[in-house]
């Protein structure tokens, strides 16, 4: 990782444009969980392109036999047609560790990057395994030893396990998600939260951000940012309080889309790790918010996790995090010119 | 006729995983770009009008004719979903973005769109920086990606050009050419853009 804050002298011929790229500063970069989603949707549509044209060559294929032949009705093309139609996509798996389990398969390789999913997938994680996907416009995470069934693009059935849900913040109709389990559903408001389901034992919901509603058969309840509830196998609604950066959250971050840093502010970074570990960032000062916009990053984080990446990135830097304070990441400039090792270590 | 883009997507048509990769990275940032001028910095409302209109493109790929750039083509796709996401804000009873991208000025589209075939800016004057930042960011977008990465890379971090070479897998002496072709796009976009503005600014009251 490095960085370059683009305040060094230029040569002469490129006086002119450099003043003027300067003047315009870097240009803005997507956010790269915004970036995952979208790419895990465009994929899926492109998959669905793929598909309609291999079916479309094959229907021709089939007309053409049926022609030829005149053996074959028009009503036994209709029902292989109809029959090969393609399948209603509302997944795509974006990333996973460890083997998981998809029912149905798709027939070409399973449990890998870009897969899309249909309506009635069954997935399954495994013992220290995890994945990410894209479930409409929602990104959802699901723990090790979970399993959930894909039910549409709007709601899934969380069978056992964990999952962790962010809808970017958003609460609109595309980004709608029902979360059904054994003993109550989760729906949101535009949220980052967490669901449990514990099978003849209890649903536990916790919300990190945003609003969501927990729907029981013995009461509804109305969650915010902190707040936590349990509900129990003799329909008991047990009300809890879980801090947004509670290492109970801790699981999450395994499955964080891959951040990308290369050519992006160190400000869109710091923002991506506050919200990603659910901390409330304050820069002590304006202009040390203001450096952070104009510090480009360069190189990779990949394979590291968020706390790992805040420490590589912010060694090649002036500022420092400091986490002192339970909530709060506080970034400041470095007290002293101590380097902070890639392993965390000063 | 823009014969490396329409090769571009022949390979995503035939399935060419990283055709889409690198059409993905390619166009997303920049459209994102191109779509958050128009909706008020409203990240995830950009994201959701890109998302919708490079899933759209990805099933229109037959009708592309190479005529125009591709981005340009997915631009043009980016304004119908604008349009259909400012008509979505109207039915709920949002008021819709009050903010008019530059660019939609036609002169200004037009000499961007014509890029990287046209005409230096002097950017003193009372032009706000904003502005100004908006219209190189559109500039750099609309050049060939491989002559706004060489020109941020050299001018925007000030890598030397052995740097520059070993980020772009390329020699120093082809960086000196890229750079040079770059720089001749990207002023003669400028002075476009120059001319589409005065000309902007002279036909208002």
């Amino acid at each position: 990782v490095n960085h370059s804050d683009g305040k060094a002298g230029v040569g002469n011929e490129g006086d002119e444009v450099a003043r003027l790229l300067r003047l315009a500063g870097p240009r803005p970069q997507p956010d790269t969980d915004l970036e995952t989603m979208a790419r895990a949707a465009v994929e899926r549509e492109w998959r669905v392109m793929l598909k309609q044209r291999r079916l479309l060559r094959a229907r021709r294929g089939w007309l053409a036999a049926a022609v030829i032949a005149l053996t074959v009705t028009a009503g036994v093309v209709g029902m292989r047609v109809a029959r090969n139609s393609a399948p209603a996509w509302v997944g795509t798996i974006v990333s996973n560790r460890g083997p998981l389990q998809v029912t149905p398969t798709l027939g070409h390789g399973l449990d890998s990057s870009g897969d899309a999913l249909v309506a009635g997938t069954r997935i399954q994680t495994g013992n220290g395994g995890g994945a990410l996907l894209a479930v409409g416009s929602v990104a959802l995470r699901l723990a090790g030893d979970s399993a959930l069934i894909l039910q549409s693009m709007h709601a899934v059935h969380l069978l056992k396990g964990s999952i962790y849900v962010d809808s970017g913040g958003r609460s609109d109709s595309a980004r709608a998600l029902l979360v059904e389990t054994e003993f109550g559903s989760v729906s949101h408001r535009g949220t980052q939260y967490q669901v449990q389901a514990m099978p003849g034992r209890y649903l536990f919901a916790a919300v990190r951000e945003g609003q969501v509603v927990v729907t029981a058969a013995t009461g509804v309840v109305s969650l915010a940012r902190g707040d936590a509830v349990r509900v129990t196998a003799a329909n008991e609604i047990l009300r809890e309080t879980l801090p947004p950066y509670s290492e109970a959250w801790q699981w999450v971050s395994e499955y964080a889309p891959e951040v990308s840093i290369d050519g992006r502010p160190l400000s869109a970074f710091i923002d991506w790790y506050a919200r990603e570990s659910g901390l409330t960032l304050r820069f002590v000062a304006p202009a040390t918010r203001a450096d952070s916009d104009r510090t480009i990053l360069r190189g990779t984080v990949s394979g590291l996790s968020p706390q790992q990446a805040l420490t590589a990135v912010l060694a090649t830097t002036d500022l420092d995090a400091d986490l002192t304070t339970p909530g709060e990441l506080r970034i400041g400039k470095r007290a002293d010119a101590v380097r902070i090792e890639r392993n965390g270590s000063e | 006729m823009h014969d490396d883009d329409r090769q571009i997507v022949e390979q995503l048509r035939n399935g060419d995983e990283s055709a889409f990769r690198a059409f993905f990275a390619n166009y997303f940032p920049r459209l994102y770009r191109f779509v958050l001028r128009r909706v008020g910095d409203d990240r995830e409302t950009a994201r959701d009008v890109v998302q919708a209109a490079l899933g759209k493109a990805v099933h229109k790929l037959h009708l592309y004719r190479g005529e125009a750039s591709l981005f340009t083509w997915l631009c043009q796709i980016a304004r119908h979903e604008l349009t259909d996401e400012r008509a979505r804000r109207v039915r709920h009873g949002v008021s819709p973005s009050d903010l008019v991208a530059r660019e939609e000025d036609p002169e200004i589209r037009a000499a961007l769109e014509s890029i990287p075939a046209d005409s230096s800016l002097e950017p003193e004057g009372a032009r706000q920086r904003e502005e100004l930042a908006d219209l190189v960011h559109a500039a750099l977008d609309y050049l060939p990606q491989r002559y706004a990465q060489v020109l941020e890379l050299k001018y925007l971090e000030d890598l030397p050009v052995e740097s520059v070479a070993e980020r772009l897998g390329i020699t120093g002496v082809a960086v000196q050419s890229l750079l040079a072709r770059a720089r001749t796009a990207f002023r003669e976009a400028c002075a476009s853009l120059d001319h589409a503005l005065e000309f902007s600014k002279g036909g208002e009251p």
